[in-house]
């Protein structure tokens, strides 16, 4: 058995995998390319900061400073310093986020030159860049800035990004979805129906397909059309068959006619021997003709039932009456183990060919000890069995000896049969919507089995494939 | 008896004739059912051997058309078709017994007396039972048979294969009448389970010294010999 959608889960794994993958390299990538380019516009802005100021600082002094910085906009985290040579401040302004700050000593910076400085900020965790420059009367220009606003963007931007995973998701589930209702809807139905067509012994069964791709409807009806030719094939070689088998009576009975005369009017014991044997022999060919035409008409659910309810109990203590002299005659005990009863609304000279069957291989391969004939009533069905002391069945025989024409291999030359006898259990055994089939017993010996639905009205419908989707 | 054949097939109709006029019986034959059809509503037959598939009309119309006319002769089909339910449409169109080709003369015969009796409401035998050998006393309702000194007691199929012999003796009587009077049984059981029970019914009843009664002819049947002049 397959698991009921173990390609959809593995799909369905592959598209997420593939979604997560793609994200977190995004993610990666995108850290890594803004980090680097924040990095390097924080420098700019202090650069060019530090170059305005220090433009007015030469040409208008620290009082134009002051008023440009205070007429400006500034962000929060922004800070900006100027001391003269011997270290007083003349300006400072530190924005509020930054008061722990504690400007770090550092030597002064020669005319023009410009020096930078980080270092992280403890509460927030923010790195911190400084740079200073110096003039040619001694005084630094210090301007900071933290990158608080450059990790929101990277987290703008990595809030963005799993959005846009979680939106790749939602739109990933469409071609999971389709692949499931289109591809493998279509392929489990043709799981099934391959395996009623190998399993039962009918070529009805087709390939449905309401909703697939269309190579797969193109798969269907292609394969459909075969099966076609094969069903009207093997029911045109069916017919023939059958044909056959009713037109070869008639010949058979002329044949017994003339023999039958030659046996009433021919006094020579040779001569009478013969035409014996001759009748045997037509009597054998007769059987197989009619069981040709049972097992076909079982095969085709078209053998005609004449239904009677009647107690599988009286049944079977009447088929065991007839076998009991022939089991006595060979050896063999017959004994009939029936603990409980059913009803079952069957055809009754049918069901006991089938069980006479079943008996006559009993009879024929076991050399010595009992046949059992046991009814195994349970709630909706009963259960024939019949169980022999014989050689039991070889691990190649189990689905061998329902086939037409098949001996197992206990079967001798000395066993008369053709190998009809199973099929025709069978055939019966479907017809009447049952089961048969074998198994060795634990102790030895085989166990033949019919089973029978007790339910009257038991019109079993093949069960439909289980939906993958809704 | 007054008999009439509908057969289609020329060989097959010719040894029926034969067969039935050697026995004794007034046969006249045709191969159609619409001659068939004519031929029954003209005279009063004893009975009437009906083959089922025949060109124009089929042996179950012709049947049904003679009982909706009235016609009550005895209908034996003969056919090639074997299913138990051809048997029954057989029966439900009016036919009184069915035998399915190829067939056994001695059955046909079995049958046809059989049919012939019961049709004419004759007890198979006088009303005190059939003819017994000698020294046979039969016990119905605890179904022992005295033979001499020496009582034995048979099961009930045994008791039925008996009856069916005694009320047969001197006839053949073919394994597949036997297996449908006594078993109930239309198909082949295959195993020899007929004569399996012959060879008990034999064990039980047969003299130590002496022919059995039961005769085997083989490819026919059984006889049942009452060996009285013996």
């Amino acid at each position: 058995m397959i698991k009921p959608s173990s390609s959809l889960w593995r799909v369905m794994g592959m598209v997420l995998g593939i979604i997560v993958c793609a994200v977190s390299l995004m993610w990666l990538l995108t850290s890594w390319v803004l980090g680097r380019s924040l990095g390097g516009i924080s420098h700019a802005v202090i650069l060019d900061d530090l170059g305005e100021y220090a433009v007015l600082y030469e040409k208008a002094g620290i009082d134009r400073i002051r008023k440009l910085y205070h007429a400006g906009l500034h962000e929060h985290d922004h800070m900006l310093k100027v001391q003269d040579q011997d270290g007083h401040i003349l300006l400072e302004v530190v924005s509020p986020e930054l008061k722990s700050f504690v400007w770090p000593q550092l030597p002064p910076m020669a005319d023009g030159q410009i020096g930078w400085y980080s270092t992280e900020m403890p509460e927030t965790g923010a790195t911190l860049l400084i740079g200073r420059r110096g003039f040619a009367d001694g005084v630094q220009l210090w301007f900071g800035r933290t990158d608080v606003e450059d990790i929101a963007i990277l987290r703008d931007v990595r809030q963005q990004l799993l959005l846009v995973a979680l939106l790749t998701l939602l739109v990933a589930a469409f071609p999971v979805i389709w692949f499931g209702r289109l591809v493998l809807n279509p392929v489990r139905s043709f799981i099934h129906s391959a395996r009623v067509l190998t399993d039962g012994d009918q070529l009805t069964e087709r390939l449905q397909v309401t909703e697939g791709i269309p190579e797969i409807r193109e798969f269907a009806s292609t394969l459909n059309l075969s099966l076609d030719r094969v069903q009207s094939l093997t029911e045109e070689l069916e017919a023939a068959n059958d044909q056959l088998a009713h037109e070869l009576r008639t010949p058979l009975a002329r044949i017994r006619g003339n023999i039958d005369a030659v046996l009433a009017n021919y006094g020579e014991p040779l001569g009478r021997e013969a035409a014996a044997q001759a009748i045997e022999e037509i009597e054998r060919s007769t059987g197989l003709i009619q069981s040709i035409l049972s097992v076909r008409a079982g095969d085709a659910r078209s053998m005609r039932l004449h239904l009677e309810t009647l107690s599988l109990k009286d049944m079977l203590t009447d088929i065991c009456e007839l076998f009991t002299a022939a089991a006595e005659q060979r050896g063999l005990e017959l004994e009939l183990l029936i603990t409980g009863d059913a009803t079952v609304l069957v055809d009754r000279q049918r069901v006991q060919q089938a069980v006479s069957n079943l008996l006559d291989n009993a009879l024929a391969y076991t050399p010595s000890g009992t046949i059992t004939v046991l009814l195994d009533v349970e709630p909706d069905s009963a259960t024939i069995h019949v169980l022999d002391t014989g050689p039991g069945i070889s691990p190649t025989d189990p689905q061998r000896i329902w086939r037409r024409f098949m001996r197992g291999s206990a079967a001798s030359a000395s066993a008369p049969g053709i190998g009809l006898g199973l099929s025709l259990v069978k055939a019966v055994a479907h017809v009447h919507r049952g089961e048969a089939g074998v198994q060795n017993r634990p102790e030895g010996g085989a166990d033949f089995w019919i089973k029978l639905p007790t339910g009257l009205n038991g019109d079993a419908t093949p069960s439909p494939v289980p939906a993958l989707l809704p | 008896m007054t008999l009439l054949l509908a057969e289609d097939d020329p060989e097959l109709s010719r040894q029926l004739v034969a067969v039935l006029r050697t026995a004794n019986h007034a046969v006249t034959a045709c191969t159609s059912g619409t001659q068939a059809l004519s031929l029954a509503t003209n005279r009063d037959w004893d009975a009437i051997l009906m083959d089922v598939s025949m060109p124009g009309m089929d042996g179950f119309e012709v049947v049904k058309r003679m009982r909706a006319g009235g016609l009550m002769s005895p209908v034996i089909f003969l056919t090639a078709r074997a299913e138990v339910a051809d048997r029954v449409h057989g029966l439900e169109v009016g036919g009184d017994d069915y035998l399915t080709k190829p067939f056994a003369m001695a059955e046909l015969m079995a049958r046809l007396s059989a049919l012939h009796r019961r049709f004419k409401r004759m007890p198979a035998a006088a009303a005190s039972g059939p003819a017994l050998p000698k020294g046979w006393r039969l016990d119905a309702v605890k179904r022992l048979v005295q033979v001499n000194d020496k009582t034995v007691d048979l099961q009930p199929r045994e008791w039925s294969l008996l009856d069916v012999f005694l009320n047969n003796e001197g006839k053949v009587l073919t394994k597949s009448y036997l297996l449908d009077e006594v078993w109930n049984v239309r198909f082949d059981p295959g195993t020899n389970v007929v004569d399996a029970a012959v060879f008990r019914l034999r064990r039980k009843l047969d003299p130590e010294d002496g022919p059995s009664h039961i005769e085997t002819r083989r490819g026919e049947g059984y006889v049942f010999h009452r060996h009285d002049q013996a």
